[in-house]
């Protein structure tokens, strides 16, 4: 996450009156694009985040070591992307045929997400490819950060990962 | 030169620069957990409040029920040093009704110790990390639709075609098999090693028309091996194949509708451990018309490594599960082998030379529950990897059911006692409020553990620890260290200085027998076909005689001891 962070502008742990301030100057931002880039939809991610926030702060006895809170955050982040997933193929699945897109002020930043081939092409990989590329690759964690993040071994990291990549790489290449 | 994950990097990096949060994120978050805060201020008085009703409910009934009990207990509270009564005790102390199979049991259902066994065509870890290792592995083995097609195919070689699936799930397959514009047989699978994506097994089969009932999946059988089945149609001739790399047998049926059909199959070739019973028929036009696929074993007397009941028992040394002579006291062999960093904790045997224990990866919290044979070595994951604490591994002495606790990574004592069904599925997710310091599941998932100072009697498909059913000691007296041995509890009371070795039966009756000379405090008890093994606070190991204890040499070594 530290180079996701910093590129957003610096964001870093700072001491802060409570824990929440404190973890939420420091990574919410760059745990709303994890969670844009896990589900897919920007929107959806802030809320995602917000949820992962009240979970681990508001757990009975609170959170009691302020280190682990961006490990924790992000493992909750990285589940509830899943769960949202998850029922988005449910209601999908009943819903009746939708409208059509009406622009508005808010989807453009999704479609300027969208826009890119490579970021479409990530979004068309298996979750778990996609959550161990965008672990990887956007929030610059290791193996074992990612494999623990993820609930998966350090190996099955490095399969999903590859398998990504290769999936990948031939618009890499043609972005390039 | 810029590498591709250089690229990629930059890509989402610079993507990313153009989702910018909402700025209302913080006071959202804080509004919720004040709406949270608060909400638990008005349950908990309101819980609280329901709980003291419940309790002094409960204690009512209970003395209204047992008042010539409740009343002799206090008249007659004893010296610490008083011997129990050897008198059965009312059902109030214990199980007053027997116990009832869990739901997931039947007899035609898969049945084993975790996922179900892996039969084709991958069965054992090694066999999946290899499939994972290879330089162009045969990708249908990735896909449980074609691999149900193959099975078909290359296996059984019977006409049929595998279905797209119609469910999601990652870890568990059902595929379908047509023939003839009707569904023969439904084929589950399961994932096999470590790897979320790696390769699919099939563990059974079922079909309408068409059932095994004995054998069951996982059942332990020998040479000739006696089948019963039960047939839809009538005259059906079915098709009988006992299977591993090889037919190992095969035979004939005839089946009348609804009437029970027998047949003893004699086996050509005994060199294996683990063999597909597959069933199947055709129709009158010649159509596959059912097939089905039980998993059986076999038996493991007389193959190096088995042993009798009472001989040797598993336990933890240096960091490995290993197995011990109980009698000489030496090691036997090392059955597991952590990759660095790994824990391996709480082993326990169970099934047919069985063994389960919880492995936990370098960051202390990410865990998984591997199963291998005492004599064979690892045959599988039988749960996968999960950024959760598990502790207490179970499996049950058929093999059949699996249990473990388990806490979230966050830390607290509180956590969730689960028992795994014989097919698979979860039966009991308990939650207990505080720690569980002894499990022990058998088939049908029921549990006995022990809470704090109590023990306790879990049911299939309970939901809290709470609802289980408390076993007492005498007045004065604690229990301890519970273990089942059939369906009886065997667990230590500690009158005073005195320790004695008591069962609860099924129907509650509790027996004990006399004061047993060298115990100290009791961290763990296994039973094994009547024979007890107990693990001492002190960390002496000892089998339990007729008239005391029997240590054994060494014991220091080893911890967590099973058998």
């Amino acid at each position: 996450m530290q180079a996701a962070v910093e590129a957003a502008g610096g964001d870093r742990l700072v001491a802060a009156a409570d824990p929440l301030t404190a973890l939420y100057s420091a990574h919410y931002r760059g745990l709303v694009r994890l969670a844009a880039y896990l589900t897919g939809d920007r929107d959806g991610a802030e809320e995602v985040v917000q949820d992962a926030y009240v979970k681990v702060l508001g757990r009975w006895g609170g959170l009691r070591d302020l280190d682990k809170g961006e490990a924790y955050l992000r493992q909750t982040v990285v589940n509830l992307s899943r769960s949202r997933l998850r029922h988005r193929v449910v209601v999908e699945r009943h819903a009746p045929a939708p409208m059509p897109d009406t622009a508005s002020a808010e989807s453009g930043a999704i479609r300027e997400l969208q826009r890119g081939a490579v970021v479409e092409a990530l979004g068309e990989l298996p979750r778990r490819q996609r959550e161990a590329i965008v672990l990887r690759y956007y929030a610059d964690l290791s193996e074992a950060q990612t494999a623990h993040a993820m609930g998966i071994s350090a190996g099955a990291v490095k399969s999903h990962t590859s398998r990504g990549m290769a999936a990948l790489r031939h618009v890499l290449e043609e972005d390039q | 030169v810029t590498t591709p994950e250089d690229r990629l990097r930059q890509i989402l990096l610079a993507e990313a620069e153009d989702i910018t949060p909402a700025g209302d994120g913080l006071q959202r978050i804080q509004q919720r957990l004040v709406d949270r805060h608060s909400l638990r201020s008005k349950l908990i008085p309101a819980i609280a409040i329901a709980g003291v009703l419940a309790i002094a409910g409960a204690a009512a009934v209970t003395v209204s029920l047992t008042d010539h009990g409740s009343l002799k207990q206090r008249t007659n509270q004893r010296a610490h040093d008083h011997v129990p009564s050897p008198e059965p005790s009312s059902c109030t102390t214990g199980l007053c009704e027997e116990p009832k199979p869990s739901p997931t049991l039947s007899a035609t259902g898969v049945t084993t110790s975790a996922s179900g066994i892996p039969l084709w065509p991958i069965t054992t870890d090694v066999q999946a990390d290899e499939w994972a290792h290879l330089q162009s592995p045969p990708r249908w083995q990735a896909d449980a639709v074609q691999v149900t097609q193959h099975l078909l195919d290359d296996y059984l070689k019977l006409p049929g075609k595998a279905m797209p699936r119609t469910d999601d799930n990652e870890d568990v397959a059902v595929v379908d098999v047509s023939a003839g514009q009707r569904t023969v047989s439904q084929v589950r699978l399961v994932r096999v090693g470590r790897d979320p994506a790696g390769p699919w097994s099939v563990v059974s089969a079922s079909a309408v028309s068409l059932a095994v009932t004995k054998p069951g999946d996982g059942d332990v059988v020998s040479t000739p091996i006696s089948i019963v089945g039960t047939a839809a149609d009538p005259d059906t001739s079915v098709h009988l194949r006992l299977m591993a790399d090889t037919v190992l047998g095969e035979g004939f049926a005839m089946a009348g509708r609804d009437i029970p059909w027998t047949h003893s199959l004699p086996l050509t070739n005994t060199s294996w451990s683990v063999a597909a019973l597959v069933a199947n028929t055709f129709d009158g036009k010649g159509d596959l018309h059912a097939v089905t696929i039980t998993a059986v074993r076999q038996s493991g007397s007389g193959l190096p490594g088995a042993s009798a009941p009472g001989s040797t028992f598993v336990a933890v040394e240096g960091g490995n599960v290993v197995s011990v002579d109980a009698l000489s006291g030496t090691t036997l062999r090392e059955i597991s082998f952590p990759a660095a960093g790994m824990t391996d904790s709480s082993p326990d045997r169970g099934g047919a030379n069985e063994v389960v224990w919880v492995r936990t990866e370098p960051d202390h919290c990410t865990s998984e529950i591997i199963l291998a044979t005492v004599t064979r070595g690892t045959a599988g994951t039988a749960v996968l990897a999960k950024p959760v604490r598990r502790d207490l591994a179970s499996l049950s002495a058929g093999g059949k059911s699996l249990g473990w606790v388990e806490f979230s990574c966050a830390g607290g004592p509180t956590g969730a006692v689960v028992v795994r069904g014989p097919d698979g599925n979860i039966s009991t997710r308990a939650k207990a409020a505080e720690p569980v310091t002894q499990l022990d599941v058998r088939d049908d998932g029921w549990a006995v553990l022990q809470v704090g100072d109590r023990i306790l009697v879990l049911p299939s498909g309970a939901t809290d620890v709470a609802a289980g059913k408390q076993l007492a000691g005498d007045v004065g007296c604690q229990v301890a260290a519970p273990a089942w041995d059939g369906t009886t509890v065997v667990a230590w009371e500690k009158c005073g200085q005195s320790w004695y070795l008591v069962r609860w039966s099924a129907t509650g009756a509790r027996t004990h027998d006399p004061a047993r000379a060298g115990m100290t405090d009791v961290t763990q008890t296994s039973v094994e076909a009547g024979h007890v093994l107990v693990w001492l606070a002190d960390l002496r190991i000892a089998r339990v005689t007729p008239t005391g204890l029997a240590e054994v040499a060494g014991a220091a070594r080893w911890s967590q001891p099973d058998w």
